[in-house]
């Protein structure tokens, strides 16, 4: 594929689809299907409704780090690949961040497409030697005495981080903090808004 | 120890800044039927998604670069397709041409195919069907807290050989963080479509370990399968 333009590409991936449904092995209305379910019906909402339940339900907070799929899975209402999720908790002196440095694994059924620095070799490379200086480009600076934790998505297993609830929104209620957690937050690469 | 692939970028530098781009959509159509595409050829078992990863990994270093993300995406479905018997990329070639309505040989077919390799029947490979349950035939060998070293594993030819575990975590001491599911390991996927089930781990690797200027104060947890663990001295 090296130096072939957009219209080549184009026409290979059409070449490729048109031959394949003949085949019979998959249907049109898969391939288009599946997409627009990424794109359009799974955001970092999921994750941030996921989020802000933990912030406000401590049993539930204590099942979602216990199990993390079937906790998820009580809040978008099934659906979650059975692939387990681990829930990593940030707290006063332990930051978590994702990354997979040998592909782009990402939990696309909780948060949707993955950024495109995620997928990139420049933050898969750095983020596993110099995680802290990784951060401050994505404007977190960590005390130094904050440990911070970085989980390589290498198996099936998906991570995803439980960011810490902020100060100050005591009377908010689930829907309003939800609206606080963003998709960085929830990869450890950014914090929730104050 | 072997030379990581191309894919292995954990620790490498040279990559470039980390553009932190707002967008994170799909830039052409192509790319989203790229997306439906795999999922569905997934779905349907035509290759096992070990098998999907692993192909990327044969690409010269350049052209992992220099290719865009869903670039690669095409190219490992495009191989898995024609490797595991689905497609030929010959007819891929002549239904390119037909679409394109060109006249002549002016779409050649893809980069680096020897004349004559495109027009052999490959052998046709069953279906990659994963069995419903794995279940490991042993219990875990490790337990949270156990001190473990990760091994060093050489692969002698990437595409056909793999590994999940990163170069930068290997022949590294650490701590297990997590007793993980049992899954299949991807290794005997990708070299001989056996569906191995093992106990799978996190393992902490501390900071100061992964490189010079390491953050005594940092860890990396990766997740590794049972074989690819050894108790530390």
């Amino acid at each position: 594929m090296l130096g072939k333009d957009q219209t080549y590409l184009a026409l290979r991936t059409k070449a490729i689809e048109s031959l394949l449904i003949e085949t019979g092995l998959i249907t049109e209305e898969s391939v288009d299907s599946i997409v627009r379910t990424y794109e359009q019906d799974i955001g970092p909402m999921r994750g941030a409704e996921v989020v802000a339940r933990a912030w406000t339900d401590p049993e539930y907070k204590a099942r979602l780090l216990e199990n993390g799929v079937d906790a998820v899975n009580e809040v978008t209402g099934g659906g979650i690949d059975p692939k387990e999720i681990v829930v990593v908790e940030n707290t006063d002196s332990v930051h978590n961040i994702v990354v997979c440095t040998l592909c782009s694994c990402y939990p696309w059924d909780v948060l949707g497409l993955p950024p495109s620095w995620y997928k990139a070799p420049a933050y898969r490379s750095r983020v596993v030697c110099e995680p802290r200086a990784v951060l401050r480009e994505f404007g977190v600076v960590l005390d130094p005495k904050v440990e911070i934790r970085v989980w390589d998505s290498s198996s099936e297993v998906r991570y995803l981080v439980l960011p810490q609830r902020p100060v100050g929104t005591d009377g908010k209620s689930v829907g309003e903090l939800a609206e606080l957690v963003c998709r960085d937050a929830l990869i450890g690469a950014g914090l929730v808004k104050a | 120890m072997s030379v990581p692939g191309p894919h292995d970028v954990g620790g490498r530098g040279g990559y470039g800044p980390i553009l932190i781009e707002p967008d994170d959509g799909f830039r052409a159509e192509w790319e989203r039927k790229v997306v439906g595409l795999t999922y569905s050829s997934l779905e349907a078992e035509l290759f096992p998604a070990d098998r999907w990863r692993a192909r990327q990994e044969e690409l010269h270093p350049l052209a992992y670069v220099r290719m865009s993300y869903y670039e690669r995406w095409l190219y490992t479905l495009e191989r898995n397709l024609v490797l595991h018997g689905v497609l030929t990329e010959q007819e891929i070639d002549v239904r390119l041409q037909e679409i394109a309505g060109a006249s002549d040989a002016g779409c050649s077919s893809s980069d680096g195919s020897p004349d004559g390799s495109a027009n052999a029947a490959p052998e046709r490979l069953p279906r990659a069907i994963r069995p419903p349950v794995l279940e490991a035939p042993l219990p875990p060998r490790f337990a949270f807290g156990d001190h473990v070293r990760t091994r060093v594993i050489a692969i002698e030819q990437l595409g056909d050989e793999h590994t999940r575990l990163p170069h930068y975590a290997q022949g590294k001491l650490g701590i297990i963080a997590r007793v993980l599911p049992v899954q299949g390991l991807p290794d005997a996927v990708v070299k001989c479509m056996e569906f191995r089930p093992e106990h799978t781990y996190s393992v902490q690797l501390l900071g100061s370990d992964l490189s010079v200027d390491g953050d005594p104060n940092a860890s990396v947890c990766v997740d590794a399968w049972e074989s690819y663990l050894e108790p530390a001295e």
